[in-house]
Parts: C-alpha cells; structure tokens; sequence
C-alpha cells in the first residue's frame, strides 16, 4: 500500500492528540516539563515521517502543492514552538503552535482538492515554506509582546518586563530570519537581495522599529522612569502595527498592484 | 556639564537639518543621486577613502567630537530612525526607487555609525562579543555589499524565439548592449491550470555552447557574478511563435552580499539562543 494523502487524516488526529497532550503538560507546569517535550518532538517526528513517505510516494519534493506547502507549516510551526519552549519555557507556547499547526492540517483534510492544486511558478520554492512559517511564528511571539506592553501600559507593575524583553528578543530573531530567508529567495526568483518592494519597504519599516525596541530594552536608562518605559511599550505597539502593515495591510495601498510579492 | 551637553545637541541638530535641506536641495536640482559614476573601480577609491575617514574618526573618538556625536545613542537612534523613514517612503511609491540623495545619504551614515559602534563594541576584555559582532558587522556587510557594488549592477532583458540566436539585450531603460555571448532558445515548455494560471514553465536555452533548463526560481550561473533567469513565456501554449524573456544580471558583490546575510542569520539564531542580557538585571528589579 503506498502511503500517501489517503491515511492523511489517521496521521493528523494522532499528530494533534500527542501534540495537545505535550500542550496540556506544558501548561500545567511552571518548569520545564520533558514529557511535554518528549510528546512534542514525538508529534513531530510522525508528521516529519508522514512527509518523508509522501516523498517517496510522489518521488519529489512535497513543495509543489497547496497541500504539500500545509504540511511543512504545521511541521515547522511544531518545530518552532518545540525551540521556543525548550529554551524560554512559555507555558503557552505549545498551545499556540499546537492550534495553529492543527489550523493547516484540518484545512488539508476539509479541502481535499488543493492536495493537487499546483502552486504557481514564482511559489515553487525551497525558501516558500521556511520563510513563511517562520515569519507566521514570529508573528505569534510578537502579538504576546504587544499584548502585555499594552498591560503593562496600564499597570505600574514591572512583573511583565521580564517576559515582554524575552518574547521580543525571541519575535526579533525568527522575524529577521523571515527576512533574510526572503532575501536569499528573492536573488533567485528576480535577481535581486532587496528590490524596495512596498512589502520590502515595509518589513524593513517593521524591523527597524522592532530594532529601537530591542536598543531601548538594552538600555537601563529605560526602566528607571515611567515614562521611559511607556515609550518603550509604545514603541512594540507601533511595531506590531508595522507588521500588520507589512503582512496584510500593504495589499490596501495603491502600491499594491505593482508589487512583485502579488500573488492573486 | 549639561550646557555642553546641550550645546553639542543642538549643533547635532542644526547639522542633520542642513544636511537634509542640502540633499534635498541636490534632488530638486539635479535629480537622483549619480549612481553610475561611482562604477568600479571609483567604488572602490570611494570605500578606501571612507575607511580612512572612519579610522581617522576612531582613533580620535577620545577627543573629537565628530567622533563621539556618531557613536553616540543619538547616532543610533537617527540611523534606525532613517531606516524606517526609508521604508516609509520608499513603501508608499509606485516605483521605488533608492537612489534619491537622501536614502544615499541616509545608508551611508547608517553604515559609518554602524561601523565605528563595532570597532568600539566587537570585543571587551573578556573575549569576543559573538552575537554583537554577527549581528552589526553581518548588517555592514550585507548592506555594504548592495550600496557600494549598486553601481556595478547591470540588468538585462532580451526576448527569445525559437531557434534564433540573439547577443544583442537591453537595460531597464531600453539601451541595447552587445552580450559576449549569445543565447539561442532550444525548446519550451509550459504548463497551465484550466483557468489559464501558469503551474509549471521552464526554458531550454543554448549559452556559451551549453544547453541549461532555465526555471523561475532556478537561474543559470553562469560566470561567479552573473546569472540568468527566466522572465516569462509566450502567453499562451497555443501562441504562434513560442518565445520567452530571459533577464541577465551581472552583480558582481552579490556573494558578499550572501555572506553579511549569513553572518545575521547566525547572529539571529544567538539572538533567540542566548536571549536578552540584561534579564538577570530585570529579574533582579
């Protein structure tokens, strides 16, 4: 029997069940807990597996498909999470990748059809899925960065300041991999590093403001007055809102139809 | 103490304004900056000379004031806030362009300050700062690499139809230049959804006597700095002279360029490993 899409479904249910067992221990506690690790990297090696067999099924690289691309999300968005709690122990980290793996896998089960839909030309690419899921990853630990600078906006607490420094070094590092990443792809797919596409521009609008955040965290100048600080979350709330700007909102300006990242 | 503090601020700021007024000035009057004129091998006397001055700046950082104003925090905060400046206005035109005299002027501080703060930071008594060096000299490198090899970048398109070799190409703005090579379409295929999207297309191209498959995202190396990419095909499968747009581009700094972005990668990847230094310190508060 050749294992391909049709035990997709058997795969995933497994996939999401071990993978919720390792969120719920994570969760639970305060340390880093190894079962949840084990049940991860378990979770992880299955859907890995999963993708090696339909390799070998396909005899080529999974990457041409819809799909096949949805595959790779969930995968490297469990990976991510897997690196990000190994290493800083969010609780909900898991949790978060766990839900947002699931998204793609249940979209690759209810919608059968794009398992053949062929990506167009510029999208058949190694880089299409690191880069991606990647910056998709970054996305979630920067939302938790702006969410609790906006709490810590409101509250004369520094509790938060530990885990609003940790969350924006993490985003900052998988957001400028997500670039770079883009860049290499870029010098293949149009012959140029960076081109000042609107999406370029903006990702740049977006790491260079997520760069003053980090400079301001460095300094301990910022935590010594209120109103320091305050510039400080302002500053991760205006970046969240650059990288809205970057990821959905640049489709809205007229500079859109002219952009090179205009797949529709 | 604060007075003087006060006074070189304020002598920053009527510096910055100046400058800005003059490289408006430059753009109203004589339009984008020059890139052309700074081709190899000027590029090269122009980065000498730069070096020189940076060296000259640094080792005087103790004394001069020039020096101290462009390591200062207020440096770094005028060079990250002329990134994103940048971005935002290059972000909303049609047509970007980052040759205006004042994205130059802007890279070109950004790379100065970025360069004296890692000569001043790459290293402390205890050993070398890894992630710090990465991270800055990686950011030198690869932006480095695009401003000062910009001007010995040349991009080229030509049309091919089938079997017929062509060497005559032309540049953005529609000069035709003679290739020392030529390039002959040998065959081309394309593949397309039913609702006409293309899925898959890919050329077979004759260069320097060799035939390479030509594929988007695919290009043909064909010297250590050129390489040659597939644009486009004939619309439709059914068109009546199949023929293709191949783009050829000569950028001869491109693999310094790779190497600053693999050197910010690294420094990426320490960045989410080692994670923020001055955690202890928060935790301690």
């Amino acid at each position: 029997m050749e294992l391909g899409w049709n035990i997709f479904p058997w795969v995933a249910v497994v996939v999401f069940a071990i993978s919720l067992v390792a969120a719920v221990f994570a969760a639970m506690r305060r340390e880093r807990s190894t079962v949840a690790i084990a049940c991860s990297a378990t979770a992880i090696a299955l859907l890995l597996g999963f993708i090696i067999a339909l390799w070998t099924t396909l005899e080529r690289p999974p990457l041409r498909t819809m799909g096949e691309t949805r595959l790779w999300y969930s995968l490297f968005l469990l990976i991510a999470g897997l690196f990000t709690y190994a290493r800083w122990q969010f609780r909900w980290i898991l949790s978060f990748s766990t839900l947002l793996a699931t998204v793609f896998m249940v979209i690759n089960i209810l919608k059968p059809e794009i398992h053949d839909q062929t990506l167009m030309p510029a999208l058949q690419s190694v880089w299409f899925v690191p880069h991606v899921s990647v910056y998709m990853f970054s996305y979630a630990l920067l939302g938790c960065a702006t969410m609790l600078a906006i709490g810590a906006l409101y509250s004369r607490s520094d509790k938060l300041d530990s885990a609003i420094e940790r969350l924006l070094y993490g985003g900052l590092a998988f957001v400028t991999i997500g670039m770079l990443t883009g860049a290499i792809w870029a010098k293949d797919a149009w012959g140029a590093y960076w081109s000042w596409d609107a999406k370029e521009a903006w990702a740049a609008v977006t790491w260079g403001l997520y760069l003053v955040a980090i400079h301001l965290a460095l300094r301990p100048s910022t935590y010594s007055t209120t109103w320091r600080k305050r510039i400080y979350y302002a500053v991760i709330i205006v970046a969240f809102m650059a990288l809205q700007m970057c990821w959905w909102g640049v489709n809205y300006l007229p500079t859109a139809a002219s952009s090179v990242h205009a797949y529709n | 103490m604060e007075c003087r503090k006060s006074q070189i601020f304020i002598i920053e700021l009527v510096i910055v304004i100046i400058t800005i007024a003059t490289t408006l000035l430059l753009q109203h009057f004589t339009g984008n900056f020059p890139l052309d004129i700074f081709a190899f091998p000027l590029n090269i006397v122009a980065i000498v000379l730069w070096l020189a001055a940076i060296y000259v700046i640094y080792n005087n950082r103790n004394s001069s004031l020039v020096a101290q104003s462009l390591l200062s925090m207020r440096a770094t905060w005028l060079s990250l806030g002329s990134m994103v400046a940048t971005g935002i206005y290059l972000g909303l035109q049609r047509e970007p362009d980052a040759t205006s005299w004042l994205v130059v002027v802007g890279i070109l501080f950004t790379l100065t300050h970025l360069m004296l703060v890692t000569l001043r930071g790459w290293r402390t008594p205890k050993g070398i700062r890894w992630r710090f060096t990465l991270l800055h000299a990686g950011l030198i490198v690869a932006l480095g690499a695009g401003f000062w090899g910009a001007p010995d970048r040349v991009q080229l398109r030509t049309a091919l139809t089938l079997e017929q070799p062509t060497d005559l190409a032309y540049h953005m703005d529609g000069i035709a230049t003679k290739l020392d090579h030529t390039l002959t379409l040998h065959d081309l295929t394309a593949e397309y959804n039913t609702n006409g999207t293309p899925t898959h297309f890919e050329a077979e191209v004759v260069i320097d006597n060799k035939t390479v498959t030509l594929r988007v995202n695919h290009p043909y190396n064909r010297t250590l700095g050129e390489k040659i990419y597939l644009v486009s095909v004939g619309d439709k499968p059914a068109s009546a002279t199949p023929y293709c747009i191949v783009e050829i581009v000569r950028e001869p700094w491109q693999w310094l360029s790779l190497v600053g972005i693999v050197m910010l990668l690294a420094g990426a990847v320490m960045l989410f490993v080692r994670g923020p230094r001055h955690q202890a310190n928060i935790e301690k508060k």
